[in-house]
């Protein structure tokens, strides 16, 4: 039985080739590039007019507000961006580790 | 009898010093910066090739020892390259070429040139002797050169805000890691009497050092005291060279605030040294069956889980940047952190995972800043809004970004894919099933930090054009750069092998010290 590194490289293989085949139909099939106004429903959607397709960006917009309070979090209390604020966690870090290292150094024979 | 190998190695870092401090004499003769981009690439490239023949030397006859000036350890400083250092070193090498070769596009004509080729000579030499050194003193000395280079580096565009406030925060948290770890040398010295990494593992493991030079105190008790607080203050410095959680702040200001070829240096294989060196430092030295044992679990167990956070909190903060540069810094803290994580679990699965995916990462990280910097150049801003359409006016920067933003979020069949299949094996094999997970989800984090990036460049309109071209020698630079990410996933089960000899040779302290023991009694005429 194949090992999983060489089962993800002969699926990759399989689906860079099929990507390939796909590619050379669609291009070969091809009759040329239809030019189509987006249809706005008479609303003025103005992010979907300059893009061609619907924008990841109202995923990620999801997303955001989904984990709002980890990342205000992250933002307000870790990387706040003053070093006196960062000094703090990485001196208490630095003691912790410390202090660690003297219990297990003293513990030792 | 020295031969041309060991001449080659010994000459390396010292060759590029003075390559480095050549070019401020040079300015004194000329300011053509033509001169000053094909000379740093001539003395890159020569270190590509030194660094690939001494990899290729270490895998085919074993550890390689030089001794400088002929001066025999623990007395003098040497030089012990393992398959895991000589691979890093290989890495550093082929990637610095491809550097400094796009560097001659981005910077042009301006009047710091001749400034940014002596830091950035400076910097790869200064990591290069950081990887290759034998000696703990000397670790301490090539820091400080690589980190002096970096600070400066980072202060290139000295005329804006971002770049001096970052280079000062980045500094003064440099130059106090780089001091800690003096403290620590000292605790070292004191506990063992030597320096030499080889003699204090041989010490550490049997109490008796190398046949010359034995200085070696007779209380146990405190050595074991002295080599605990002395690895603590250790690991806590390579972690701020490494950007681990909670000591990796100063990366997201600095790496951004750089030029983007710096910024791909300090990102792909600055913070590469600083996991090196806690895997030199936890396993080849200080690991084992040692005296200090209790004190390596605590420490490995403490950074496996602040890998996770870090990989964790860095991931979360890529999702909410629209700065390229900005949100490709924070990936490098998500990646050093499961690295550090890999390589905290001591076992060959880890090292060999972590050893794999430091090399996927190196090549994928300065292939995305590569990429973004051209993006950036090309478009005339670092908001990822601004990039509408990047790919009509920079395609194969454009292609680069998407590869290696693919391979870093680790999909087939780009290298980071590979690695990071082999990271999840090396923690489920471990029982460390809750960091499999944390690499789920901080890679989804980041798929969708990335997606924002590949909808704006390929899925957008284009709002300005495009004034500046990228030169061929710069595109060259990145398709080489793909190449390597695709040949990193695609030649997997060719190169497999020597990921597994690399990561199991930083978990090989007999065979550390017996190579300096060897090249010692080889020296005296005692044979091989």
């Amino acid at each position: 039985m194949a090992d999983p590194g060489t089962l993800g490289l002969i699926f990759s293989i399989t689906v860079i080739v099929g990507g390939l085949i796909l590619a050379v139909f669609v291009a070969v099939t091809k009759k040329g590039v239809r030019e189509t106004e987006p249809y706005l429903c008479g609303e003025s959607e103005t992010d979907f007019t300059d893009s061609v397709s619907p924008p990841a960006t109202e995923v990620q917009w999801g997303l955001e507000k989904t984990l709002d309070s980890w990342v205000r979090f992250v933002r307000t209390k870790i990387h706040t961006g003053v070093l006196d604020d960062w000094w703090s966690l990485m001196i208490v870090w630095a003691a912790l580790l410390l202090i660690m290292s003297l219990v297990r150094g003293w513990a030792w024979p | 009898m020295i031969v041309w190998y060991e001449q080659l190695l010994g000459a390396t870092v010292p060759a590029l010093m003075a390559a480095a401090f050549l070019i401020p004499i040079m300015t004194l003769a000329t300011k053509c910066a033509r001169l000053y981009h094909y000379y740093a690439s001539a003395v890159a490239a020569f270190a590509a090739l030194s660094t690939v023949l001494t990899y290729k030397y270490v895998v085919d006859n074993g550890t390689l020892v030089y001794f400088f000036g002929g001066w025999f350890p623990p007395v003098g400083i040497i030089y012990e390259v393992d398959q895991f250092s000589a691979l890093l070193g290989a890495v550093t090498g082929v990637v610095m070429l491809a550097i400094t070769v796009y560097s001659r596009w981005y910077l042009g004509d301006h009047e710091g040139v001749a400034w940014y080729y002596t830091m950035l000579l400076g910097l790869e030499a200064g990591m290069l002797g950081s990887l290759y050194t034998g000696d703990a003193f000397n670790l301490f000395v090539m820091l400080e050169v690589m980190s002096v280079s970096a600070y400066g580096l980072v202060a290139y565009h000295r005329r804006t805000k971002e770049a001096v406030e970052a280079a000062l925060k980045y500094s003064l948290i440099g130059a106090t890691a780089t001091t800690i770890y003096f403290l620590a040398l000292l605790f070292i010295y004191g506990s063992f009497g030597t320096l030499n990494m080889a003699d204090i593992a041989l010490r550490v493991s049997t109490n008796s050092g190398l046949p010359i030079g034995n200085f070696m105190p007779q209380n146990p008790g405190l050595v074991s005291l002295g080599a605990s607080i002395a690895l603590a203050l250790s690991i806590w410095v390579f972690m701020v060279k490494s950007a681990v959680f909670p000591t990796h702040f100063w990366l997201p200001d600095a790496h951004p605030a750089a030029p983007s070829p710096v910024s791909a240096a300090l990102s792909g294989l600055f913070v590469n040294v600083g996991l090196y060196a806690i895997a030199r430092f936890i396993h080849t030295i200080f690991g084992g069956h040692s005296d200090i044992d209790a004190t390596v679990q605590v420490l490995s167990y403490s950074l496996l889980i602040l890998g996770g956070v870090s990989a964790i909190i860095a991931s979360t903060a890529m999702i909410t940047q629209y700065d390229i540069k900005r949100l490709i810094a924070y990936s490098t803290v998500m990646h050093t952190g499961l690295i550090a994580s890999a390589i905290a679990l001591g076992t060959p699965e880890g090292m060999y995972a972590a050893t794999y995916h430091i090399t996927t990462h190196a090549v994928g990280k300065a292939l995305l800043f590569l990429s973004a910097g051209a993006l950036v150049k090309v478009m005339g801003s670092r908001y990822l809004s601004d990039l509408s359409g990047a790919q009509k006016y920079a395609p194969i920067a454009s292609a680069g970004a998407v590869v290696a933003a693919m391979s870093l979020i680790g999909l087939p069949p780009f290298g980071g894919f590979f690695s990071k299949l082999a990271l999840y094996k090396a923690f489920a094999d471990a029982g460390q099933v809750w960091m499999v997970a944390v690499i789920l989800v901080s890679s989804a984090f980041a798929l969708m930090a990335y997606m924002k990036l590949v909808h704006t460049m390929f899925f957008r309109l284009p709002k300005t054009e495009a004034p500046t071209r990228i030169t061929a020698s710069a595109n060259a630079a990145m398709i080489a750069l793909i190449v390597g990410v695709v040949v990193l996933g695609v030649l997997y089960p060719l190169i497999n092998q020597y990921f597994i000899s690399s990561g199991a040779s930083a978990l090989d302290r007999l065979g550390y010290i017996s190579a300096a023991v060897r090249a010692l009694t080889s020296y005296f005429g005692g044979g091989t």
